[in-house]
């Protein structure tokens, strides 16, 4: 195995609805910052890998345009995932892994505001046979797995609105975070529900940004960071998709791919000192914790997803976030999770460890 | 016994918002008033009709946006000669990269006003702006490009 | 140069049609004839029939009518919105269809009145009179008596 490790990471700030940027503008403040700070230039770049969907964007090969942000003439080699740019992340890990090459750019682009109406895209993901056609509202299975979650004494409201006043509280100190302050729980409680038993603010608000991270293997990693937080344990798995044979209360998949990355890191969660769960809804960080196993963590220091889900973006920003308190010196080891599809249907961990 | 079904709709219909980006949105203005806007790059020397923000080979903010007229000559160009949902125009009718004299890029648009068999690569063109009445931020500002027939230099 | 960004609104719309296949066909077929169908497998019988045994991955076997009767396992509150099987607020909800492993996402109508909803409540199908071969066949699952 290689070394391989984030060394520079960046993001916009995560806006509620970017009426002024296209993709290409969205990024290229972006890509220049993390470009700036692992101090390379563009041609440095042996490889690029972007996530984003052209379900949100509304165009198909809508990624094309973001291109014009990369400088992709003279022609260079770049690849893409229509999801969550994490999975870019994990490409771009097994390329320089392959041994193709030493520096990779990766980066995910998510506007979440440009769907006029969630509740036409989202049920797009869903069994096209047995759940589309019903048309679904938008967090309908997320609100089973809550009301589960709850009967199985996982959560309960309180607790869901616990956790989301501890994100929005930790959100203050991120200046790049869509909501943060401080809210109290029985504030939270009187809000009517969504998809019961999900409130409003039970719901990761949805938004727009771009977000970047560089990884460099072996001495150009120890060369462009001064503190690199490697990578030493990166796995994804999916749980099967209909929610009637799933038992939504736990995480196969996030076992699974907990227990593969720890193989190869030689350490797990509980020897991490801060963990960037994927929680698309605030029901969800009792589902993970115990997937997981976390014992001690902190959790979502940056105020993770429910200070704002930049869609395709927030999966990535996770592993930035991770990765940015293991190279400030803030945390040894670190675990970074990210989602896509309903209810916790797929799922990728990464275990990062800072040297000394 | 069941008589299984074989075939189920599945239709999708999603309503989207369309931002420009402000270098787009230059350009749509331009059109507005009958203006063609393009912007040079002072690190490659490249002229972007439409204009981005920023050159995409060098990653620069573009010099301020001037004024082409738009006139210039065809680089590529098809026939249409296929019906399709949503079709504007009937068939047979010419679709066409064209270069404006000034710029560097191409502008994909519909040249009428001559047969499709006679419409050359290199044939000198000049836009048609619609009445004021119809025009908007949008390239259907320009009806079509035309052949110019006084004094336009063939390439 | 101007910051300000000019936007639309537009409109993405394709009439697909999808095949189906043999097994998700002879369940639509039977949603058309007012009849529910389940999967064969090892551990028991699916509804809906997933092609594939989600534990082992091993193809269902075959289809074989289910009752149209279950208990709802879990279930979340909506409002209801234009388009929606009831003008009403509902909830949707997980139906271990009786007889069956696991359960069918669908519809459950209690009035708009979300007191009435329980896990563990017992409902039944109720079918539109014109049917077609798909799961809105199924209007909703009301309260079986």
């Amino acid at each position: 195995m290689r070394d391989v490790a984030v060394v520079s990471f960046a993001q916009s700030p995560c806006q509620a609805a970017n009426r002024r940027d296209d993709m290409a503008d969205i990024l290229l403040p972006v890509i220049r910052e993390a470009v700036y700070a692992a101090g390379i230039g563009r041609d440095d770049v042996d490889f690029v890998v972007s996530g984003s969907h052209d379900f949100y964007e509304g165009r198909t090969f809508s990624y094309i345009e973001s291109l014009d942000a990369v400088g992709a003439w003279p022609p260079i080699s770049e690849s893409h995932v229509e999801s969550d740019a994490a999975w870019a992340l994990a490409e771009a890990w097994s390329w320089l892994q392959l041994g193709e090459g030493d520096i990779a750019l990766v980066y995910g682009i998510g506007r979440g505001s440009l769907p006029a109406d969630l509740d036409q895209v989202v049920p797009a993901q869903l069994d096209p046979y047995f759940l589309a056609p019903l048309a679904p509202h938008r967090d309908a299975i997320a609100g089973l797995q809550a009301h589960a979650a709850i009967e199985a004494g996982l959560t309960s409201e309180q607790g869901m609105a616990e956790v989301v006043v501890r994100c929005l509280d930790a959100a203050t100190g991120n200046p790049l975070a869509q909501r943060s302050g401080q809210v109290d729980v029985a504030q939270l409680l009187d809000a009517p529900y969504v998809s019961s038993p999900l409130r409003e603010h039970d719901v990761a608000p949805i938004g727009d940004a771009a977000a970047v991270v560089v990884l460099a293997a072996d001495d150009a990693a120890r060369r462009l960071a001064e503190r690199p937080a490697w990578v030493r344990g990166l796995d994804h798995r999916m749980d099967t998709h209909y929610p009637g044979v799933r038992d939504l209360t736990t995480s196969p998949s996030t076992r699974r791919a907990i227990g593969r990355a720890a193989e190869l890191a030689g350490f797990t969660t509980s020897d991490v000192d801060i963990a960037e769960l994927h929680t698309e809804y605030s029901h969800q960080e009792a589902i993970l914790t115990n997937a997981l196993e976390l014992n001690g963590a902190v959790v979502n220091p940056s105020g993770g997803p429910l200070a704002g889900r930049p869609v395709t973006a927030t999966g990535l920003i996770r592993i930035g976030e991770a990765a940015r308190q293991i190279r400030d010196g803030n945390a040894d080891r670190a675990l970074a999770h990210a989602t896509s599809g309903q209810a916790l249907q797929q799922n990728l961990v990464c275990l990062l460890e800072g040297d000394g | 016994m069941t008589e299984p079904i074989t075939t189920m709709p599945s239709p999708f219909r999603m309503d989207y918002t369309y931002v420009a980006g402000t270098g787009r949105s230059v350009f749509l203005r331009g059109l507005a008033e009958r203006k063609l806007m393009a912007r040079r790059c002072a690190g490659c020397e490249q002229v972007y009709l439409p204009p981005p923000e920023f050159c995409s080979r060098c990653l620069r903010e573009l010099e301020p946006p001037f004024e082409l007229d738009g006139r210039g000559v065809v680089s590529t160009f098809c026939v249409v000669s296929f019906p399709f949902p949503g079709q504007r125009i009937d068939p047979p009718y010419v679709v066409a990269y064209i270069q404006p004299h000034g710029a560097g890029t191409r502008l994909m648009h519909l040249v009428r006003e001559v047969e499709p068999e006679d419409v050359h690569i290199g044939m000198a063109v000049e836009p048609v702006w619609v009445s004021d009445d119809e025009l908007d931020t949008s390239l259907l500002s320009i009806r079509h490009f035309r052949p110019v027939h006084n004094g336009g230099a063939d390439a | 140069m101007t910051a300000d960004s000019l936007s639309a609104a537009y409109t993405v719309e394709f009439p697909f049609e999808r095949t189906v296949g043999p097994k998700i066909g002879t369940f639509l077929g039977g949603l058309r004839d007012g009849r529910l169908y389940g999967a064969q497998t090892e551990r028991g019988v699916l509804c809906p029939p997933l092609e594939f045994e989600p534990e082992t991955g091993a193809e269902t076997g075959e289809l074989v009518p289910v009752a149209d009767t279950g208990t709802v396992t879990s279930w979340t509150w909506v409002p209801s919105r234009p388009g929606d099987p009831v003008p009403h607020d509902f909830a949707w909800a997980l139906i271990a269809i009786d007889g069956t492993i696991g359960a069918l996402f669908h519809v459950v109508d209690v009035d708009g009145d979300s007191a009435r909803m329980a896990t563990g409540m017992r409902v039944r199908a109720r079918w539109r009179a014109e049917r077609v071969g798909q799961l809105s066949d199924i209007e909703c699952f009301e309260v079986a008596p």
